[in-house]
């Protein structure tokens, strides 16, 4: 077992050692599991704290893709000291720059002639942000403006406004768009978010659409289940006025401790002409250990408390609950001058997330979807084949397994209107050497639709390898 | 066309009608099969004891002849050409032609709607007869540039390098004005012969796969400026799309994308009284119905007679309505004629007795009693119209044959 995490289990107060006596009492706290084995071996908890010296690797991706015109993409980011982190995107056309610090983040790109600059700046009751875009030359040259203003009224409400500005005065109008929201968590088990907004936009008509919208979703985990639930109403005023809505819902349910059943479905509708497109699915996953939905566990405790503790020291965190996301937090928590009151909190999640790790094995997932503007309708077949890390029959693996190999595969029939049928077929290789780093191989292949057939393109193949390494995911 | 929300009765209407437009792709030149099975039931039929001719509007045998008047409307009309003949069969049958455009004369349309599809070089070549005597006898004729199944024109009207020269061999071919056959027509084309325009595609997501926008920006919009520059004359109209529910929010994304801009006519197509309220009433643009009709021969006049001065009234832009259709292979379904072997001759025989009266008594009451010229007189061998060695040269240099 590796110092750190020695050292971390130390700071968690809970010491792995000596091992309590067998007449201790039955309500003693369950002993944390030791820590899993990767294919490159252990992993301890990453000392967030730990300044870069000076630059330290915080990410990397290298990757090649080929579907006729082979592409590079590569991006870093370091940690330099303990000031912020410094990041550089190469993708095709497009580079990119970030910065970001405790309180203030900076990001420009540009691709093909365009910009996109963001700023933002976060207090413990204010987040002030903005994002700025430069069109390319033929494209006019013009601006807009994006501002966003989130205000934090208690560790379970947030309200949001924003506004789009645009120097092209689209209809003599510069403020184009303009909308007001609420987020609001309890606890874990629930979040709704809430939001209205207006915009103008100038059609290909020439013709300008004031569209009014309101939009309410909702995740709760309800007992054993995960509900997620949509809905959206768009009244668009102008030459050709209309009103639509968007309903989407979804429920993951785990039928044991390692088998997992979910389905949902999305909708949107003319509420003149009926039905404008709609899908739906649903799939069945066997992991090699037991299966925690992200808002159900220990891991999503954990999060309420960092989160709200850190509010409590004068920051400005919402609750979230998935790997990626928990890390962007950890990261902006640990450049704070009061992080190491935050450490304890920011190793439990971690040690939370590793402990209620997935590691699915097997899997089957049916989807159909159909649209009314391209007249397509579709269906796809993915199955998932995992192998665990040690390896093992599905049915053998143990608490121990971690992730080691994925393979996806999917094949997607697609029918146009006119009856004319194209099939798809994806498959990605996954190889996770440790939780930080992954290796990724795609191929795919797609037959052309009607619509590629009339605009001449033929059969495409796709290829594409990449390396991702990401510290302390 | 399918599922989602969508009442019987559009989809029915409308499944019907593609069944017989792929029916007749299958099928383009050979309506043998069509007579043969149909031939043999029809005279124990109760719906055919004793089939009328094609009626002619009454007429005054006082005053001088006058040719029909153009009260009706516009109808669409197939491109037959051949009884019994197989696909590489190059006959056009004259008989066919004066049987179908007889009819459109006699009882008072003003338009032809005709489908040119260059993925079947014959039936391409038959509609050539049709638009050319029509235009002679001043009624307009509009070309549809679409094949009856298959993605070939709508792929070269798509591609920068097929485009050009496929619409000028369209445009030589279907472009010029005939002589008129008798002066004062009234046509609104040169010499009073009636005018020709292309409508490029057919409800294109149904048909070739293609969305609104895309339909808008990569094929209407150059087809159009390539057609000013070879054929400013062509009035060129725009695709509609399904005359169902999945039609209006389909107009809507294509008006929307700038349909307005890219064409001279914008068409609709109603087959379902309840989507009248939501095709656009507001466009910056004259307005053709290209296919309007009701399944089932007991609605036929009730629908022309209510349905289409509903559309009128609220569609403020509709200029003209093209009643779906003149024949086709479904009996009972929209046909007004069908059409019968008769000896070496065909004969028509009319299904929708009371929509066909309708529009008979209207160009009566247009007459106002003056002898109405005959079809025959004005058009004595329809063999006039057909292609010629250079509209021939011209499909196959397009077609590399």
């Amino acid at each position: 077992m590796s110092p750190a995490w020695l050292l971390a289990l130390a700071l968690a107060g809970e010491p792995p050692l000596p091992e309590p006596p067998p007449a201790a009492p039955p309500a003693a706290e369950p002993q944390p599991a030791p820590p899993p084995a990767y294919p490159l071996g252990l992993l301890p908890v990453p000392d967030f704290l730990a300044p870069g010296s000076p630059f330290t690797l915080s990410d990397l991706r290298f990757g090649v893709s080929d579907s006729g015109d082979a592409e590079q993409a590569f991006a870093a980011r370091v940690k330099y000291r303990s000031l912020g982190y410094v990041g550089v995107e190469f993708d095709g056309e497009r580079q990119g720059f970030s910065l970001e610090t405790h309180r203030l983040r900076l990001a420009a790109s540009t691709e093909d002639g365009s910009w996109t600059l963001g700023a933002g700046w976060r207090t413990s009751r204010f987040i002030l942000s903005a994002d700025a875009r430069k069109r390319r030359d033929v494209d006019g040259s013009e601006w807009t403006f994006g501002p966003t203003v989130e205000v934090r009224l208690s560790s379970d409400l947030e309200l949001f406004g924003w506004a789009e500005g645009d120097t092209a005065k689209p209809e003599g109008r510069f403020l184009t768009a303009a909308g007001l929201g609420a987020v609001w968590q309890r606890g874990a088990w629930l979040e709704t978010v809430g939001e209205y907004f207006r915009s103008y936009e100038v059609s290909g008509a020439g013709s300008e659409n004031r569209l009014d919208a309101g939009r309410l979703s909702l995740v709760a985990q309800v007992g054993r289940a995960e509900v997620f639930a949509e809905g959206s109403i768009e009244d668009t005023e102008g030459r050709f006025p209309r009103q639509e809505s968007d309903v989407a819902a979804r429920l993951r349910v785990p039928l044991g401790p390692r088998l997992l059943i979910e389905g949902g479905g999305r909708g949107r509708f003319d509420w003149e002409a009926g039905s404008l497109r709609h899908e739906y699915g649903g799939a069945l996953t066997w992991f090699g250990r037991r299966f925690t939905l992200p808002r159900a566990g220990l891991a999503a405790r954990r999060a309420v408390d960092l989160a709200r503790r850190a509010n409590e020291r004068g920051e400005n965190e919402r609750r979230v609950f998935d790997d990626d996301r928990l890390r962007a937090q950890r990261e902006r928590l640990a450049l704070s001058p009061r992080a190491a009151e935050l450490r304890e909190d920011m190793e439990a999640v971690y040690r939370a997330q590793v402990e209620e790790r997935s590691v699915p094995l097997l899997g089957a997932e049916v989807l159909y979807r159909d649209d009314v503007f391209n007249g397509e309708s579709a269906l796809a077949a993915r199955v998932l084949l995992g192998v665990p890390w040690p390896p093992a029959w599905p049915w053998r693996a143990g608490e121990s397994s971690v992730s080691f190999l994925r393979l996806d595969l999917e094949h997607e029939r697609t029918t146009s209107a006119t009856s004319h049928r194209s099939a798809a077929d994806r498959a990605a290789l996954t190889v996770s050497l440790n939780r930080e780093m992954d290796l990724v191989l795609r191929v795919a292949r797609r037959e052309p639709t009607a619509l590629d057939v009339v605009r001449g393109i033929g059969v495409v193949r796709t290829f594409e390898f990449s390396y991702v390494y990401a510290r302390g995911r | 066309m399918r599922g989602g929300g969508l009442s019987l009765g559009p989809v029915r209407a409308s499944s019907s009608r593609r069944r017989f437009l792929r029916l007749s792709a299958g099928l383009p030149v050979g309506i043998a099969g069509f007579f043969s099975s149909r031939c043999g039931s029809s005279p124990g039929s109760p719906a055919a004891p004793a089939p009328p001719a094609t009626p002619r509007p009454s007429a005054a045998s006082s005053g001088e002849p006058i040719a029909t008047p153009r009260v009706n409307g516009a109808i669409n009309v197939q491109p037959l050409r051949c009884q019994g003949c197989a696909p590489a069969d190059e006959t056009i049958d004259p008989g066919l032609v004066e049987l179908q455009l007889s009819s459109v004369y006699a009882l008072g349309f003003d338009g032809i709607r005709i489908t040119a599809p260059l993925g079947d070089r014959n039936t391409l070549l038959a509609a050539i007869p049709y638009v050319r005597a029509a235009r002679a006898l001043g009624v307009d004729a509009l070309v549809l540039l679409a094949d009856f199944s298959g993605l070939t024109l709508a792929r070269a009207l798509h591609d920068d390098r097929q485009r050009a020269e496929v619409l000028r061999t369209y445009a030589q071919i279907f472009a010029p004005a005939p002589a008129p056959v008798r002066p004062g027509l009234g046509g609104l084309g040169p010499g009073g012969t009636g005018r020709i325009a292309f409508q490029v595609l057919n409800e294109p997501v149904g048909f070739v796969g293609v969305p609104p926008e895309v339909y808008v920006r990569e094929i209407l919009a150059p087809c159009r400026q390539d057609l000013r520059d070879i054929a400013p004359e062509v009035i060129v109209v725009a695709a509609a799309e399904a005359g169902n529910k999945t039609g209006p929010p389909r107009m809507r994304a294509m008006l929307e994308a700038g349909l307005e801009n890219e064409c001279d006519r914008i068409a609709y197509h109603v087959y379902s009284r309840e989507i009248i309220p939501m095709l656009s009433d507001n466009v910056k643009q004259i307005v053709w119905v290209t296919e309007s009709g009701s399944a089932g021969t007991a609605t036929h006049l009730p629908w022309v007679r209510d349905v289409f001065p509903e559309i009128r009234a609220q569609i403020g832009d509709v200029l003209r309505i093209f009643y779906f259709d003149l024949f086709d292979h479904d009996r009972g379904v929209y046909r007004v004629l069908d059409i019968v072997p008769d000896g070496d001759a065909y004969r028509a025989v009319v299904e929708s007795k009371e929509l066909h009266d309708y529009w008979s008594a209207r160009v009566s009451e247009a007459a106002a009693g003056r002898p109405v010229l005959p079809f025959e007189t004005l058009v004595p061998d329809v063999r006039a119209y057909f292609p010629t060695a250079s509209d021939v040269a011209a499909l196959d240099e397009l077609l590399g044959r």
